[in-house]
């Protein structure tokens, strides 16, 4: 069937293009022998070669790597009825020759084709994968027909979009989305007006309920206040109440129409998210006065003092690691998803407003802050207000979706990255001046490395994490671009998949670098780990750095970096030479003190130092009583060595001079 | 002894990215504190360093610091962890280098900022609080001019605070980066435990802050009076 699909193609006048690896399979030379030159042949067809191939066999016959014979070896017979070529039509213009980049613009004029066995989720990149999303771009209408084949058991079998996982949800979604437009009516939408509704002043209610006092909902039910929970906040406090619900009882002056009008709207269209604790009774005190509102129960620890401040992870969730993090970050970007298809924006995103009991049991409290219609949200925290709104007042102005999907990029960073802000580095100061695209300090695949990263274990995070989840990244925090939600959920939904299948690291804190082979296959493990002499942490050196330290017959090193940095407080500059020394007491180097003495010879005074004298005591010498120079001249005189005809042009010259 | 301490120092920052908040306290340690004062102060600083160890964020956020000055200024706690710090104790004896210890506070806060810098964690800037029941016996006019270059640039906030009524206010005033140069007075040493609780909660919530806004801090209890 495969072959027949292929033969279409062929026929069809698919331009056929070959990568390394399909020619270096256990069967490669069967399938191209058999399968696909007798193919060929019939329509009087060429496979492509890029450059970039040959350039890698030859590579690879220099690295003389074990299968690379059998590439030899199809191409030198193929060649023979010029069956491939390098068709610079194809392939010049590309500077860098790669071939998603030929195939990123040649999918507009020809249907193409590959055949590569680059297709493993195990690989930091799969091309067969990068290659088919090549077809699902935006301006797909132009896009001619992309398939991938791989050689495999003597035949050669089309490359199925790895996505299909989420085709079929993505048709499912469709089928959904087409019964949904048709229930639009149930899935209820707020409006997005464009300009805010303006904060009236306080109705100051008389009675401001507290412990022990009842307050009566909008069904006329009671409810017994029966203690506060933490601190009272900026706007109120928060009670547990007798019916299990908790209130939130505002300060006498925060107290607004305002406020009732927008909990009153969230109430009446009953909004259902999982754990998200909307606002579900408005509150009265005895005289009937608008105090407050009732919602539902929220349990766990902020993601603030539970993820963020490592110690704390270790000691809530001793038990965690990498899968748990991408859990989590999925599950709040999906909440988020759902809120954004009422229209409801959230705003103030950030660590203290969401609780965790486990990596599948989240809640969202703090909602009646939630942006509805022109009801705007008054608070927020700088890392987690994109920079054109820096210097607003959160209540002056609209926020959309766009602000939401910022603030939980902002939040998945440092839910992978525990703690980390995205634009702490090496050199910065405060959060808001830190915040700017320039000072991203990780490594973005446009051709520039770590600029200023902060120190520690950052780095090596950041290299562990999936290539398609940092482009995220970088498109968001470092060429300041928008991405929408469906995207971060693609991306966290496939590192959980690689999470789990093993192929990436499940260390929350890895201790190296991300090892990767020629192949381009991630190497698991593949460090040395060694206790540091100095601060008696395990720090780790990639094998391949442990062997290269062997081959030049040096010792590993017995300190981490950061002690290897640290530059001992006892050291000093000399104020002499300006070299770095060790002492307590003095300014000069060994080098630059000692005792003076008057040269016997040309009566100047020079400085016998202190190495010197032990260099003498050591030797048992007796102290000079000539200056170098005088010493000097004196074994030149003496002696007609090699070694000084050489070195005393000087001497000679002025000799023939005269 | 000083490297290891240097390697622990910057091990606490890598490891742990929290936004922090630096703390000097620049205490007064001349001979009239001598008896009551000395040991009143002394349990003061050693329930404030055990409440911000209370608080689970203000412990992995705020660093604190102590300079005493008497004849001379002295770092008697460098910052760290708060979980590595013991307080040491407090002795009373000499004159009152006020400007010495103020300039060497400003000197230890400055060096952890660029450590802060360096390592690439975020911070909020710093806190001092100066206590004196005295008169300064040196030169204290680079301390001020310092102190009021970086109020002035919102990098510094001081809280001078005297201890009983025999303090130089007119001093103490022009060091206050407050509003209105608030001063704020402790009038017995056995109010130093209201006092401590008061700043170890101010701290807290500015530890929490939004680095850049001003935190609103809790109202001071009554027996700390407010100068203006």
């Amino acid at each position: 069937m495969n072959r027949n699909l292929f033969e279409t193609l062929v026929e069809k006048d698919y331009k056929i293009f070959v990568d390394t690896s399909s020619l270096m399979q256990e069967d490669s030379e069967t399938v191209f022998f058999q399968v696909i030159a007798p193919l060929l042949h019939k329509y009087k067809k060429q496979l492509i070669i890029p450059k970039s191939v040959l350039n890698e066999i030859s590579k690879h016959n220099y690295n003389k790597h074990k299968d690379i014979f059998k590439a030899n070896h199809i191409l030198d017979e193929l060649s023979k009825f010029q069956l491939w070529g390098t068709n610079s039509k194809f392939d010049e213009q590309f500077a860098d020759n790669a071939l998603t980049s030929q195939f990123h613009s040649l999918r507009l004029k020809y249907n193409l084709c590959l055949i590569t066995n680059d297709n493993s989720y195990k690989k930091d990149g799969n091309l067969s994968q990068d290659i088919l999303d090549l077809k699902k771009s935006r301006s797909s209408e132009y896009i001619k027909d992309i398939k991938v084949f791989f050689i495999k058991n003597k035949g050669i079998t089309e490359f199925k979009d790895k996505n299909t996982r989420n085709k079929t949800t993505k048709n499912k979604k469709n089928k959904e989305f087409k019964k949904s437009t048709h229930e639009t009516k149930s899935i209820f939408k707020f409006s997005l007006p464009k300009s805010p509704k303006e904060q009236d002043s306080p109705l100051n209610p008389n009675i401001i309920p507290e412990v022990g006092s009842f307050v009566i909902d909008n069904n006329s039910k009671r409810h017994k206040l029966l203690k506060q929970i933490g601190r009272t906040g900026g706007e109120g406090s928060v009670y547990l109440t007798d019916s299990n619900l908790i209130c939130k009882i505002y300060k006498k002056e925060k107290v607004t129409r305002f406020r009732e009008e927008k909990i009153k709207l969230l109430i009446q269209h009953t909004i259902k998210v999982q754990n998200v604790c909307l606002p579900k009774y408005i509150v009265y005190n005895n005289s009937k006065e608008f105090v407050g509102y009732l919602m539902p129960q929220a349990t766990g620890s902020e993601i603030k003092t539970s993820i963020f401040i490592p110690p704390l992870l270790k000691q809530k969730f001793p038990h965690w690691n990498r899968w748990h993090l991408a859990k989590i970050a999925l599950n709040i970007v999906q909440k988020i998803e759902k809120l954004h298809q009422h229209n409801i924006i959230l705003g103030d995103i950030n660590p203290n407003n969401i609780l965790i009991n486990n990596e599948n049991d989240i809640y969202f409290i703090d909602t009646d802050s939630f942006q509805i219609e022109d009801y705007p949200c008054s608070v927020g925290m700088v890392p987690y207000t994109r920079k054109i709104h820096h210097g607003k007042r959160y209540e002056n102005y609209l926020r959309t979706k766009d602000d939401d999907i910022y603030a939980v990029a902002t939040l998945v960073f440092q839910i992978m990255l525990p703690g980390k802000l995205p634009y702490s580095f090496s050199g910065g100061g405060s959060e808001k001046e830190n915040m700017k695209p320039e000072n991203f300090p990780y490594k973005c695949y446009d051709g520039t490395g770590y600029n200023n990263a902060p120190d520690g274990q950052w780095v090596y995070i950041w290299s562990h994490l999936p290539k398609k989840l940092k482009l995220i990244f970088c498109k968001v925090f470092k060429k300041n671009e928008k991405i929408k939600l469906y995207e971060l959920i693609k991306e966290i939904k496939d590192y959980i998949y690689q999470l789990e299948k093993d192929y990436q690291t499940k260390e929350i804190f890895p201790l190296a670098h991300k090892q990767i082979d020629a192949d381009g296959n991630i190497l698991k493990d593949n460090f040395k780990k060694i206790i540091c002499k100095t601060c008696k942490r395990e720090f780790a050196i990639p094998n391949k750095q442990v062997q290269d330290f062997k081959a030049k017959g040096w010792s590993l090193p017995t300190k981490c970096k950061l002690c290897k940095n640290i530059k001992d407080p006892d050291l000093k500059t000399c104020s002499g030479c300006g070299k770095t020394f060790k002492d307590k007491y003095n300014n000069l180097c060994k080098n630059c003190r000692g005792t003076n003495i008057t040269c016997n010879s040309c009566y100047t005074t020079f400085l016998f130092s202190e190495s010197e004298q032990s260099f003498y005591d050591k030797k048992g010498l007796s102290y000079p009583k000539k200056c170098k120079n005088c010493r000097g001249n004196k074994s030149n005189n003496n002696s007609s060595s090699k070694k000084n005809s050489n070195s005393s042009g000087g001497f000679f010259s002025s000799l023939f001079g005269w | 002894m000083a490297q290891d301490l240097m390697v622990l120092r910057q091990q606490d920052l890598v490891s742990n990215p929290t936004t922090r908040l630096p703390v000097c306290l620049c205490l007064d340690v001349s001979y009239s504190m001598s008896g009551n004062p000395i040991r009143e102060l002394q349990k003061g600083v050693e329930y404030f360093f055990e409440a911000i160890k209370s608080d689970e964020i203000a412990r992995y956020s705020v660093e604190l610091s102590i300079v005493v000055f008497q004849s001379d200024a002295t770092t008697i706690l460098d910052f760290a962890n708060i979980d590595r710090q013991r307080v040491p104790s407090l002795t009373a004896n000499g004159s009152t280098s006020m400007g010495e210890g103020v300039n060497l506070a400003l000197d230890i806060l400055e060096q952890r900022k660029k450590e802060y810098s360096n390592k690439g964690v975020d911070y909020y800037q710093p806190w001092m609080v100066l206590m004196t029941d005295g008169y300064p016996t040196d030169d204290t006019s680079s301390a001020i001019n310092r102190v009021n270059q970086l109020g002035s640039n919102k990098k510094l906030t001081l809280f001078p605070v005297s201890i009983g009524h025999d303090a130089d206010m007119g001093i103490l005033k022009q060091f206050s980066t407050m509003k209105n140069d608030m001063v704020l007075k402790v009038t017995s040493a056995e109010y130093f435990k209201e006092f401590f609780e008061w700043l170890s909660q101010s701290v807290t919530v500015a530890s929490q802050s939004i680095p850049g806004d001003k935190p609103t801090l809790p109202t001071p209890p009554p027996v700390i009076e407010i100068e203006l």
